[in-house]
């Protein structure tokens, strides 16, 4: 898997920790996979590629980041250590710019 | 060697209709009146007192040009830079006007069968690359600015002025780009004076994203459609749209389209092969081309 953004924070508390999309926040899918999103509050934009898509689409609140690595771990090749890398920068990038938000968790 | 522009006193008027944008330019520059005919020529058509916008540009006794359109205005010592500050004020007023449509900054062109719309960062050589391309029997009907119908995704090409700097011009002079002599004479070298008349209502193809430097050899390098949106988002008006409306019309305008960045390398090799992109019958997405 590629990182989708690349760069960013860790921290997160895997096993506990959830991520929500925030609210005002749209998502255009694309015929080639990848996603458009669109922050109306802040004006921005970020494409997605298809992993990328994959994994704010499991940012509903109901998985643990933990559970969002094992699925991509289950469904992309590489190595799984760098999944979960990747997988924790790019989230750490969505709830900077305020795409996504944390519940539960410690922090 | 420039036209000697003669001056007369009294002023006379022609209208036009731009995408339901009615104006009226009155001049006392009679060059001036034939070179916006030369421009909106497909737009001109009665317009009423009461709508159009009136749009002045005038030469007084001292050889200096004034332009006014609307509340906006300037002036200039030479007619050139005056005739450009106008139709770009013309342009602008235009583009405020069209509060149902996405307007891109963006070249749009035309070949046989398709379309395609070249975007990138001012001094990207978007200009230079569309003529070159122009010499390559696509038609190039807009520079700068191509409108979208959000309902249609269809292509409307908004009639501009090449703004050419010398750069420009020895590049496409090294292409063997023939300027009319509209240019030779005038330096106002609009869609018209290449032959391209109104076009026909097409979406766009392939979207070009001008990237970069120029490169030792130029390439084409497919992108998401996702970036593609994002990166004409950037550069777009929004007009009256919200913000939301017009990140679903280009959504599915690059939704439509085949996406590519191209990092042009010389001007000749680049035209050559985005020419061939454009002219291919399928689109063939997700590999990358190099000349």
């Amino acid at each position: 898997m590629t990182d989708p953004l690349g760069g960013g924070a860790k921290g997160f508390d895997a096993e506990a920790e959830r991520l929500v999309r925030q609210e005002g926040v749209y998502a255009c899918a694309l015929p080639d996979q990848s996603t458009l999103l669109f922050d109306e509050r802040q004006g921005i934009a970020i494409p997605l590629n298809e992993s990328g898509a994959r994994v704010w689409q499991m940012c509903d609140g109901t998985r643990t980041v933990q559970q969002i690595v094992a699925n991509l771990v289950e469904c992309y090749d590489g190595e799984p250590g760098q999944i979960e890398r990747d997988t924790r920068d790019f989230l750490a990038v969505l709830v900077r710019q305020g795409s996504l938000e944390r519940v539960g968790g410690c922090s | 060697m420039l036209l000697t522009i003669r001056r007369v006193t009294a002023s006379s008027s022609i209208s036009f209709e731009v995408y339901d944008f009615a104006f009226r330019i009155r001049s006392n520059v009679p060059e001036t009146r034939r070179a916006f005919k030369r421009l909106y020529g497909d737009f001109t058509k009665p317009v009423s007192d009461a709508t159009a916008l009136d749009a002045d540009f005038n030469a007084d006794g001292d050889g200096r040009f004034f332009w006014q359109v609307g509340d906006k205005y300037g002036s200039e010592a030479a007619l050139i830079p005056a005739l450009w500050a106008f139709e770009a004020a013309l342009c602008e007023r235009m583009l405020l006007s069209q509060a149902a449509r996405v307007a891109i900054h963006g070249v749009g062109v035309y070949s046989r069968n398709s379309a395609a719309v070249i975007v990138g960062r001012s001094g990207a050589g978007k200009s230079t690359l569309s003529l070159a391309l122009a010499r390559r029997a696509f038609a190039v009907a807009s520079d700068d600015v191509t409108l979208v119908d959000p309902a249609t995704l269809h292509l409307l090409p908004v009639p501009r002025c090449y703004h050419l700097d010398a750069n420009s011009v020895a590049m496409l002079e090294a292409d063997r780009f023939r300027f009319p002599r509209t240019w030779e004479d005038f330096h106002f070298l609009v869609p018209a004076d290449l032959g391209v008349r109104a076009v026909p209502e097409r979406t766009a193809r392939y979207l070009i994203l001008m990237s970069g430097p120029r490169q030792e050899s130029p390439r084409l390098e497919p992108i998401s459609q996702a970036e593609m949106a994002a990166q004409i988002l950037a550069e777009t008006g929004r007009a009256q749209l919200r913000d939301s409306d017009v990140i679903g019309v280009l959504a599915r305008m690059a939704g439509a389209a085949g996406c590519y960045r191209l990092f042009p390398g010389q001007l000749g090799p680049t035209a050559d092969m985005l020419a061939d992109l454009l002219n291919s019958e399928g689109a063939e997405c997700g590999a990358s081309i190099s000349a």
